[in-house]
This record gives C-alpha cells, sequence and structure tokens, in this order.
C-alpha cells in the first residue's frame, strides 16, 4: 500500500486564552494522497486556515500526529515562558544581560526548530496568497525567479514556461502594479510552482476576484497542478469551487465534519 | 481637537519605542551640546571683560602699545617720547589718559627641579608706575600676596608658581642675559601678556615648569638687565574710556578712529626717534587675541553645532512621522471616511513633536547646565590655566537653546501634519497609496544581477527623498566626528615639531651670538645663528615674523626644514631680496608668487621678490636668507640654533648669556600634554557624531525593515532561509554604509574645509588637509553602525509570528 502525501492522527491546535481555551483544531483525521485536489469548507472559525497553517509547518500542533509522506514534520518549540524582571529600566538592562542565557536556553533551539519548519516549506510546500503578496519591485519573471534563487538557484526557462502555462508569458517583464488582480494571481501561482512543491496549498486564493476571475485562475491552477503532477489542498468560502476539486473535506469547530469524494 | 485621537496617536508612537527614544536623543544632544559650548562661550567672553576692565577689579588694558624691536630707550628717552605723544595726541574726542614706560626682557629662570637645576625660558616684566596693564590678583584661592616694590622683589605668574610649586616669601634665580639674581616671591597674580600662557612664538600652552614669567619693580628689571635707571622697551597708552578696535577676524576695521590714533603715534615718533618700533592694539598682544578669537569662535560655532544636531533631530522627527502617517493611512482614512474632520486629525501630529521636542529640550537643558557646561568649564581651566569666576549657565542662554531646538522640530512636524490631514481616504482604502514600485531605470540597471541583488536594490531605492535626508543627516552627524577627526590629524602636523632638526633655541642680546657659538663649538654643538624680527606690509598693520635662516632647505640638511608648496627656494644677495611667504599671509594680503612687495621693519622698508610659498605655519611668516635680511635691519642674529651632541646638556654658564632658552622636548611635552588634556573632550565630541549617526542610520534602517515585514513575511512562508534574508539585508545595509559613508566622508571634508577657512585669521592660520586614512575612517565608521542594523533585522525577522502574518497578508 502507498504511503499517503499527507497523514493527520488526532491533530489539535488548542490556543490557551485569558477567557479560555480556543479549540482551533480538536481532533482531525486525514489523509491526502498525491494527486488530490482537496477543498475546505467550513464557516469562520471552523479551523480551516489552521489546518492549512498545520499543513504548511507554519503552525504547530498542540496535539496529534503530522506526517507528510511518512515522516514526522517538524514541530516549532513552545518557549518557556520570559522569567518575570522588574519594569521600566531595570527591564532593559536586566534583559540585556541575560541575553546570552536566553540566546541558548530559549532563542536559538527555537529558531534551529524554525528554520527546519521553513526547510520543510521549501522542499515541499507552494503556497498562494488571497491578496498574491508579489513583491511590487520585481517584475513578473523577477517574482518566480527570486524564489527559485532562494531554494535550488534560477533557472529562466522553467520560470517563462510556468508563465506560459498560466498565460501571462507576454507579461514577463511587467511590474504587479501594471497588470490585473487576476494576472497577478495567475503570477502567485507559476510563483508557487517555482521549486516544484509536493503540495500547493492556497488560501482563499479566488476571494479577492470575480466570478469570472475566479474560474480562469481555477482553471489555470488546476491545469498547472496536473501537468506538475502536484496535490492541492484549497480553503475556501465559495461552494463553487468545489467543481475544481476531486475532494471535499468540511470543517466545524476545529473537527471534520464531512469528508466526501467528488466525481 | 480629539483627546482620543490624541492619545490614539500617543500609543502609536509609544509602540515605536526605540524610533521615539532615537528622536529624543538627538534633541537631548543638541540642547546639551548648544547649553555646554554656550556657557563656555558667554563665560570666557565675560570673563575677560572683567579682566581687561579699566576699574579698580580690571587690569586696564593699554589701547596702544608702541614697542622698541630692536634697542631700548634709555629714561630720558622714554619719558620725552611719552611727552611728545601726549602732546601730539590728534583726537580731542578720545583723549590720552596714561603712557606708561615699561620694560620687557626674555631671560631664564634657574629652578632646581629633583635636585637637578633647569634653565627655564622666561619673560620678566618691570613695572613701574602700573597704572596700566596691572598684575591681575582677583580674590580666589589662585592668587595672594603683593605687587613687588623693592629691586629683589617679584611676583610670579599663577601659572608658573603652580607648575613650579613654588609659594610666597620663597627664593627664586632669574637671569636676563647677565648672570643669574636671586628675588623673594611677595605674591603671585596673572598678566594680560599670559592669561594664556604660552611662549613667544608658540601657540602651545606651556606645560608646567617649561616656561615662566615674573612681574618685578621698575628698579628689579633694571638690576637684573644692567639697564640704566627708567629703560623701557614699551610705552602702554591708555585712551579715555574703551575705544573700538580692528577686529582682525573681520575684513573691515572696527576701530578705525584708533587705527587713525596708531598712524598718527607712528607719524610722531618717526620725526622724534630713529629706532624701529611696532605700534599695534590689543589685536598684535598675541595672548589677549588668542583668548578673544577662542571666545569668539566658541560664540560663532555653539549656535552652529546646536542648529546642526537640531536639524538632524528635525530629519529624524519627520522621517519619523512620515512613517508614523504612513502605517496609520488606513486607520486615518476610516476616521475621515466616518466623518473626522481635517482639522481634528492635524493636531495631535502637530502635538507629538512639539511633545517630543518639549521631553528632549528639558533633559538636554537639565544635563547641559548640570554637567555639560561646568565640565566645560573645567577643561578650560585645565588647558588655559585661569580660574573660571563668574562662569555660569544663564537664562537667555537656555532659552535661546530652548527656541532653536523647538523652532526645528516643529517645522520638521508640520509637512506629515500636513500630509496626514490631506489623505484622500478612497485612494487609501483602495490601497493606491502603497504602490510604490522602483523606476524603469533602476530596473534596467538591476535586471542582470541576481533577483536577491536587485530586489535590495530596488527595495532601497523606493524611498529616494528619505535616503536622501538619511544620508544628509549622517552627513551632519559625521561632520561633528570627522571634523575633530580631521583636526586632530592636522594638528599634529601644525603644532608639532618633529620634523625640525634643532635641540634648543637659544635667544641671546643683540651682539651676543658669539658667546653662545663659542660654548657649542667647546661643547660640540652644531649651531647655526637665526635672525628674527618684527614685520608688517607696507600699508597693513598685522605684524609678520621676518626669519633670518643661514640655511634654507625642504631637507635634513636644515635645521628648520621648510615645506614648499610652491615656487622655489630664494637665492640669497639677489637684486630684489627673494623670501618665502607662508600660505596663510599669501592668503590674507593676496599675494602672489613672483611679486615683488614692499615689507616695513619698523621705519625701514625693503622691496622682497615672493620666491615660494610655504606651509604648515600657524603665525605669519616670511623667509629671509640672514644675510639679506642683517643688510636690511642691521642686526646680526637674535637666536642659535643648537643641536646636542649625545651627553650634552644646556648649562648655567649658557643660561646666563641667553636671554630665553627653548627646548623642542618641552615643546614636544607641551604638545603631548594638550592632547591628553584634550583626549577627554576629543573622545565626547567623536562620541556624539557616532551617536547621533548610529541614532539617524538605525531609524532609518528600522523603518525599511518594518516597512518590508509583509514583503519578508512572504518570502519566509514560501521558504526563504533566514541565512539569506540577512545576506540580502547585509547587502543592503553594506551598500546604503558605503554609499552614505562616501557622501558623508566628501560632506565633512568640504564643510570641514569651509568652517576651518571662516575661523582662520591672521594670527592663526592653518589648513586641513583631506588625509586618505581619515575619509577611511569615516567611511568605515558609517559602513560598521549601517551592518550593525543586520542583526536586528534578522533578529526581527525570524521571529515574526508567520501565522499572524499570514493572517495580515490574507486581509
Amino acid at each position: 500500500m502507498s504511503v499517503p502525501l499527507v497523514s493527520m492522527q488526532g491533530l489539535e491546535r488548542h490556543y490557551h486564552m485569558a477567557s479560555g481555551t480556543v479549540r482551533a483544531l480538536d481532533g482531525v483525521d486525514l489523509e491526502i494522497s498525491e494527486g488530490e485536489r482537496v477543498i475546505l469548507l467550513g464557516p469562520s472559525g471552523s479551523g480551516k486556515t489552521t489546518l492549512l497553517n498545520c499543513l504548511s509547518a507554519l503552525d504547530t500542533p498542540t496535539g496529534g500526529t503530522y506526517h507528510f509522506q511518512g515522516k514526522e514534520v517538524p514541530k516549532g518549540l513552545d518557549l518557556p515562558p520570559k522569567t518575570q524582571r522588574p519594569w521600566f529600566i531595570i527591564r532593559p538592562l536586566v534583559s540585556l544581560m541575560m541575553f546570552p542565557i536566553d540566546y541558548f536556553r530559549r532563542l536559538r533551539p527555537a529558531a534551529k526548530a524554525s528554520e527546519e519548519m521553513t526547510s520543510f516549506r521549501r522542499e515541499n510546500i507552494g503556497y498562494v496568497f488571497q491578496f498574491f503578496n508579489l513583491l511590487q519591485d520585481l517584475t513578473v519573471l523577477e517574482n518566480i525567479m527570486l524564489i527559485q534563487e532562494l531554494s535550488d538557484g534560477p533557472d529562466e526557462a522553467r520560470a517563462r514556461h510556468l508563465l506560459e502555462l498560466v498565460g501571462l508569458e507576454r507579461e514577463v517583464d511587467r511590474f504587479p502594479a501594471e497588470i490585473s488582480g487576476g494576472q497577478q494571481q495567475r503570477v502567485a501561482i507559476a510563483r508557487s510552482l517555482a521549486k516544484r512543491p509536493r503540495l500547493l496549498l492556497g488560501d482563499e486564493l479566488t476571494g479577492n476576484l470575480d466570478s469570472k476571475t475566479s474560474s480562469m485562475v481555477m482553471e489555470v491552477l488546476i491545469k498547472a497542478c496536473e501537468a506538475e503532477g502536484i496535490t492541492c489542498v484549497f480553503v475556501t468560502h465559495d461552494e463553487s469551487l468545489v467543481d475544481y476539486a476531486t475532494r471535499a473535506i468540511r470543517l466545524d469547530s476545529g473537527r471534520v465534519t464531512s469528508d466526501s469524494m467528488i466525481e | 481637537m480629539s483627546t482620543l485621537l490624541t492619545k490614539r496617536l500617543a500609543r502609536s508612537l509609544w509602540r515605536t519605542k526605540l524610533r521615539l527614544y532615537s528622536v529624543i536623543l538627538m534633541i537631548v544632544v543638541g540642547v546639551f551640546a548648544g547649553i555646554s559650548f554656550g556657557t563656555y562661550a558667554n563665560s570666557t567672553q565675560t570673563l575677560y571683560d572683567n579682566i581687561y576692565a579699566d576699574d579698580e577689579n580690571g587690569v586696564n588694558l593699554p589701547d596702544i602699545w608702541v614697542e622698541n624691536s630692536a634697542a631700548t630707550w634709555d629714561g630720558t628717552t622714554a619719558a620725552s617720547l611719552c611727552q611728545t605723544i601726549s602732546e601730539q595726541w590728534p583726537d580731542v574726542s578720545m583723549p590720552l589718559e596714561t603712557c606708561e614706560p615699561r620694560m620687557v626682557v626674555d631671560g631664564l629662570m634657574f629652578h632646581i627641579d629633583e635636585g637637578e637645576e633647569k634653565l627655564i625660558p622666561a619673560v620678566w616684566h618691570g613695572i613701574d608706575e602700573g597704572l596700566v596693564d596691572r598684575v591681575w590678583m582677583p580674590e580666589n584661592d589662585c592668587c595672594s600676596g603683593r605687587l613687588a616694590s623693592a629691586d629683589d622683589e617679584i611676583v610670579l605668574d599663577e601659572h608658573a608658581a603652580s607648575g613650579m610649586e613654588i609659594g610666597i616669601g620663597d627664593t627664586v634665580s632669574i637671569g636676563a642675559g647677565h648672570g643669574s639674581m636671586n628675588f623673594t616671591v611677595v605674591g603671585i597674580g596673572y598678566h594680560s601678556q599670559h592669561l594664556y600662557f604660552s611662549q613667544s612664538g608658540s601657540i602651545l600652552p606651556a606645560d608646567p615648569g617649561t616656561f615662566a614669567t615674573g612681574y618685578l619693580s621698575d628698579t628689579g628689571i633694571e638690576r637684573l638687565a644692567n639697564l640704566s635707571a627708567g629703560s623701557a622697551n614699551l610705552l602702554l597708552l591708555d585712551v579715555v574710556g574703551s575705544p573700538e578696535y580692528d577686529l582682525q577676524s573681520t575684513e573691515e576695521d572696527e576701530g578705525e578712529r584708533l587705527s587713525e590714533i596708531i598712524s598718527s603715534v607712528k607719524d610722531t615718533m618717526m620725526a622724534v626717534d630713529d629706532t624701529s618700533f611696532i605700534a599695534y592694539d590689543r589685536s598684535g598682544v598675541d595672548s589677549v587675541e588668542f583668548l578673544r578669537a577662542d571666545a569668539e569662535g566658541a560664540s560663532k560655532s555653539y549656535p552652529i553645532v546646536t542648529g546642526m544636531i537640531a536639524m538632524v533631530a528635525g530629519i529624524t522627527i519627520f522621517l519619523s512621522l512620515q512613517r508614523l502617517i504612513q502605517s496609520q493611512a488606513r486607520e486615518i482614512a476610516i476616521l475621515r471616511t466616518l466623518g473626522i474632520p481635517k482639522s481634528a486629525i492635524m493636531p495631535g501630529f502637530i502635538l507629538a513633536p512639539i511633545a517630543i521636542g518639549l521631553v528632549g529640550s528639558s533633559i538636554g537643558i537639565i544635563l547641559g547646565a548640570a554637567f555639560g557646561g561646568p565640565a566645560m568649564i573645567s577643561m578650560y581651566e585645565d588647558i588655559i590655566g585661569i580660574p573660571a569666576i563668574g562662569f555660569h549657565t544663564d537664562a537667555p542662554l537656555i532659552m535661546q537653546n530652548f527656541v532653536i531646538a523647538m523652532g526645528v522640530v516643529i517645522i520638521a512636524g508640520i509637512k506629515p501634519a500636513l500630509d496626514a490631514s490631506r489623505m484622500q481616504p478612497l485612494e487609501i482604502l483602495r490601497g493606491q497609496h502603497e504602490v510604490r514600485i522602483s523606476s524603469r531605470g533602476i530596473q534596467r540597471l538591476t535586471s542582470r544581477l541576481p533577483t536577491t541583488v536587485g530586489l535590495t536594490i530596488r527595495s532601497s531605492m523606493r524611498k529616494p527623498m528619505r535616503l536622501i535626508f538619511t544620508f544628509f543627516a549622517v552627513g551632519l552627524s559625521m561632520l561633528i566626528f570627522g571634523t575633530m577627526s580631521l583636526m586632530m590629524d592636522s594638528m599634529g602636523e601644525v603644532f608639532g615639531v618633529d620634523g625640525q632638526n634643532w635641540d634648543a633655541q637659544v635667544n641671546v642680546p643683540f651682539g651676543g651670538e658669539d658667546a653662545v657659538i663659542g660654548w657649542a663649538e667647546e661643547n660640540g654643538a652644531i649651531h647655526e645663528s637665526m635672525l628674527v624680527f618684527p614685520g608688517n606690509a607696507e600699508g597693513d598693520t598685522r605684524q609678520f615674523l621676518a626669519y633670518g635662516l643661514d640655511v634654507i632647505s625642504t631637507g635634513d640638511d636644515a635645521m628648520l626644514p621648510l615645506n614648499l608648496l610652491e615656487g622655489s627656494l630664494p637665492v640669497a644677495g639677489a637684486t630684489t631680496t627673494q623670501v618665502l611667504v607662508d600660505e596663510g599671509t599669501m592668503m590674507f594680503l593676496e599675494w602672489e608668487v613672483g611679486q615683488t612687495q614692499t615689507v616695513m621693519f619698523g621705519p625701514f622698508s625693503l622691496d622682497v621678490e615672493i620666491a615660494g610659498v610655504t606651509g604648515g605655519e600657524l603665525s605669519r611668516t616670511v623667509y629671509f636668507h640672514r644675510s639679506d635680511l642683517s643688510d636690511a635691519i642691521g642686526l646680526e642674529a637674535t637666536t642659535v640654533l643648537l643641536i646636542l651632541p649625545e651627553g650634552v646638556e644646556l648649562d648655567e654658564q649658557i643660561g646666563e648669556m641667553s636671554v630665553g632658552i627653548t627646548q623642542k622636548q618641552d615643546m614636544l611635552d607641551s604638545f603631548d600634554s594638550l592632547l591628553e588634556k584634550q583626549q577627554g573632550i576629543y573622545n565626547a565630541i567623536l562620541g556624539l557624531g557616532v551617536i547621533i549617526a548610529i541614532a539617524v542610520l538605525f531609524n532609518t534602517l528600522l523603518m525599511n525593515i518594518s516597512e518590508r515585514d509583509s514583503e519578508l513575511a512572504t518570502l519566509r512562508v514560501l521558504g526563504a532561509p533566514i541565512s539569506r534574508i540577512r545576506s540580502m539585508m547585509l547587502g543592503e545595509h553594506l551598500a546604503i554604509g558605503l554609499i552614505g559613508g562616501v557622501l558623508a566622508a566628501v560632506f565633512t571634508i568640504v564643510m570641514a574645509q569651509y568652517m576651518i577657512s571662516s575661523f582662520v585669521q591672521w594670527a592663526f592660520f592653518f589648513t586641513l588637509q583631506p588625509d586618505i586614512m581619515a575619509a577611511l575612517e569615516l567611511i568605515l565608521v558609517v559602513v560598521v553602525i549601517s551592518v550593525m542594523c543586520t542583526p536586528y533585522g534578522t533578529w526581527r525577522v525570524s521571529r515574526m509570528d508567520l501565522v499572524e502574518k499570514v493572517k495580515d497578508l490574507s486581509q
């Protein structure tokens, strides 16, 4: 039996607040196989984005397990609380003196764990934001090449190929501000594919677009993911996007309430 | 004005505490520096005015000095000259009050220090009536005793007495070219000509125990110098009241009437006496002029320093408020959409710089009045050695600094406040104000570079005005650091005597050089005679010193090697006497190489051809071949330069045949001592410049980083390792540091030269040579400060809560 791409067992993400514990994820069991296109649906506060954050290793579950291709995904460290120090002038002074101890006791291990999570994202995850988040100072082509440069080195041919895949081969030298929102989101998709991720995550990626543009973007995304053999997970409020998925998972109060395959 | 809106703004400011502290710090530093320097400037000026005053507490400084440069008038001649001058006094509205003959001679003190006799160069004054230019003995711990009346009594200058630990009742052994004699110390005080206590011809304050001055009775000096009764070589003329005199530091003649009187006195003197003399007002007395120039320099510079630091603070406030408004644009737009009027938005942004200015100024005033002013005065007492009587930080000075600081911060706050009130809500809510991309030109320029490098450059250039302001502010702050650094480098060249080959300069009475040469030959010392004589250009009252040298050379074959900047060395015995002139004299007199000019030695005139220009002389100097100068003024030598062989030291015998000995080692010690005394203030000013530069650069670079939070968060979410982000930041900071450093160095060198050129005057001239090492040092400081921001930036990015950032990115 082949190992699932994503495997979560009893995943929990609890936040301890003054007003009590918020159970953003409360025992999620989930397996996603390669090639699936999963859509996460649910009302606000149901835990969709928290699940996406845990999938991308941006956030660390407080309970349960998360394996990616059979390997445990790196976790961030819960920092031990800072020692309470007197206020005003003394506190910064004491903090300064205590910095070396703090560094070795708290900061360095936390930074190391954080970098392991970053490496995991770099090697496995593509991410598309609702508001595109392209770098305004870089052209369309450079936005894609930047991500390559930060991982395995620049590959202009592939960057151009991806832009062709999303239908933007004529816009390579334009700045993000010079193209439409739909085009920007297509650049963001091309960017997310640039380093050949295993899993592509999208958080309300059409939330800022009209329905016609949304459809175009989704079609481009599906086409690109199929061409590259990439598994996708999207979070959305838009039920109409179910048409682009192979599987729909509904969440409510941090639990999976339904999980169905789509023909 | 809404209290809630103001409270909201205050909280926003408090959230950026680091930037807030840096702005307050700069205002504190500006006001602190202004009050410290201002206290010094105001107090010194008041002190000098009190000392020179024509009242019973002051010394009654003369208005005109008539000096016999080449000989001594006997008692009858001196009295007759005074009588004639009085009778032919030209201005009845400015009558002559006193004409007092005085005898001043160079000499030596034979001082036993730790069992060893030291020959200390000295100046002895013989004071008869003492109606003018009295010895100053204020009611202070410094001074005590009475004036000398018997022919074996002396009042010793406080600088010398404290330096050699001599007290009232002690006996001192002194000489003036006619053996040594014992005198009893009956008083300790100061004299106007030696308030700034340095050997004649030197600008360095003498190290304790290396120079002495004393004030004898008229009979005392006649006994010491073997002179007839009433002999004098100086006439002190005191006019009723305190007439204006010509300041050397200005173009115009402020003392036109006094200048006319001096001219008339010269005519009178030339008609009745054929000896060489010079006549001058108080600007011709080195000590008086130096202290006046010092006080004037401090008065000129402290508003500039305060203004400069306040301007840097103003730029930082301006940039910080701009950034604050940018970060609050959406909130302001929402408030405006909800119907809040412009008039409710603007006051808060005006109030913010006022509040910041008030806090900074208050701290600066407290620190300046409590510590800065007293520290400057303490340094003054340490270097000049005059008791700081009546020094204080007064209310007008505090008010002046407060107004400068508040004026600058309010001006800095107006533009951001206007921007905040003029925001278009629709534009902001559409996010159009955030769309700011680098130009196509920069994109083209950086397109071939790696994308990370291109991004770094383009992001840095996104706010060119902010960068320009930052570089300007860094330039200003480095000006404080750089000017001090460049000046300290130049001081070594100007004041130092390292390059000179003589060990001792022995001043001799007229015709007394043969005895010294005999001593030198007996002791195997190499010797060279030198003739030094005061002169002036025809039609100009300012004095220079004419040096007659046997060997004029730029190499080690000369006892006094010269630094020839232009032209060639003069030829001895030319038809028109050839001379070298220092660059200061050339500049002030607007002379040029190759010209023939007329110089005056008292009543005698001489045409000279300017063969070349020399550099490095603090005082105005003209170099002659000794034979040429000797022919012109009829004297052979005034000084013998000696190079002493190993093991030979100056002894009592040479001391008794000389009228003053300057030893090179003493000058080196004085220079080291001065540097040591100034080290504290030098380091403090260097530190001040660096602290301001750190605050300015940190402020801008932190703004750059915080503005790019979303970009950096995107990169982190997409998997950019912290090491790559660190490299990007390091590259950016390195580039900003390098560009800022180069601009700061250029700015500093240009501005420092401009500042120095506006401060130099006839008596003290020097130029700043742009030194490559000093420029590199400046660049390095800026680069280091800039690069120091990288760890903070990296730390800030590494501790970003990416989950929260993703939420922000999705909103």
